[in-house]
């Protein structure tokens, strides 16, 4: 499955409002073209930092409403120590999906730890987080990415994508205004 | 009044949550005291720009809070604070112990502790030090001028701050 089905069957999979995190570089600009909406939050830089923000979010929602993060295997190895504070602060309402496509896709394609051996779905486990689930096709996604949404658990989704990117423009906003209007939809 | 005790009234009066920390042994009385007090939503991180990460998150949901740590730890959010804080004007409290300054015993820690008030200088933030504990009654303006102004502000706490 390509990662921009993924992140398309995400956004229109979502309650209205959902706040949506993209990660760095290729998964902003699949998001952007997938669908833009005021509640997507294009993490243009701070690669790594799409699950804190989400994690930040939900503790300032008060666990009001889900919050989603769109991640990276690359991203999940830099800042993997987030998965352990997910797991420990967490109110229930995080979905991490993470879209394993074994590289730096932004970069050139060069391969990430999940190429070889590492295992983000155990490592998530081993983290702490309780509601693991692990995707290869669409239909499994969608079921998994629909329990989290209706249930109250933390979850991280590891899906396994191809290493494929679509052809699609630059996020097309400035850093100030993705954030007004990404807090004027939260508000 | 003990330090920890003035500056935890001071994040109560302007209602500073969450409380996101990587330790130092300087801010342990603090923190200790900050773990009793739910409201302020004390968490701790595995890393600084981590740290940073739930902050602008935390922020972005209406709230204003914190990033509690030691100097060691402004290197490891360099990239973070340019491309999340500066990018989408995001602001950020830090509340910052200086090691390397005067009384330090580990000198590891000294190099870090010179380049501090430059590295922040460098990153835009404005900076204050807060010398010694009876200046922690300014913390509280601190904290509200980040609240009014929007905008990032760091207080470093040396030795001379918890004698």
């Amino acid at each position: 499955m390509r990662r921009f089905d993924v992140i398309q069957r995400v956004v229109n999979l979502v309650p209205a409002g959902t706040p949506v995190i993209a990660n760095t570089g290729d998964p902003c600009k699949e998001l952007y073209c997938a669908r833009d909406r005021q509640a997507n939050f294009y993490m243009l830089g701070s690669l790594g930092l799409a699950s804190s923000i989400a994690l930040g979010l939900a503790i300032g929602l008060r666990g009001r409403r889900k919050v989603v993060a769109l991640d990276g295997d690359g991203a999940v190895l830099m800042n993997m120590g987030a998965l352990t504070t997910l797991a420990r602060y967490g109110r229930g309402n995080v979905i991490e999906v993470i879209l394993d496509n074994c590289c730096y896709g932004s970069t050139g394609g060069q391969p990430t730890a999940t190429s070889c051996a590492c295992d983000l779905a155990e490592v998530a486990r081993a983290c702490g987080i309780r509601a693991v689930h692990e995707s290869r096709d669409m239909a499994s996604f969608e079921k998994s990415f629909l329990q989290a949404v209706t249930g109250n658990e933390d979850t991280v989704i590891v899906a396994y994508v191809s290493p494929e990117t679509i052809e699609c423009d630059n996020v097309a906003l400035d850093g100030p205004e993705i954030r007004c209007r990404f807090m004027a939809a939260l508000a | 009044m003990p330090v920890e005790t003035e500056i935890l009234a001071a994040l109560d009066s302007v209602d500073i949550r969450p409380c996101v920390t990587v330790p130092c042994k300087l801010l342990a009385p603090l923190i200790r005291a900050l773990e009793m007090v739910p409201e302020r939503e004390l968490m701790y991180v595995a890393r600084e720009e981590e740290g940073l990460g739930i902050c602008a998150g935390a922020y972005l949901a209406g709230c204003f809070p914190i990033l509690i740590c030691q100097n060691s730890g402004l290197g490891n959010l360099v990239n973070a604070y340019c491309s999340l804080n500066q990018f989408f004007d995001v602001p950020v409290f830090f509340l910052i112990s200086h090691r390397g300054t005067e009384g330090e015993r580990v000198a590891a820690q000294r190099p870090m502790g010179r380049i501090t008030p430059a590295l922040l200088d460098i990153m835009g933030v404005e900076h204050f030090t807060l010398a010694n504990p009876e200046q922690a009654t300014e913390i509280r303006g601190h904290l509200e001028a980040y609240r009014t102004a929007r905008r990032s502000r760091a207080l470093l706490l040396p030795h001379s701050f918890w004698r």
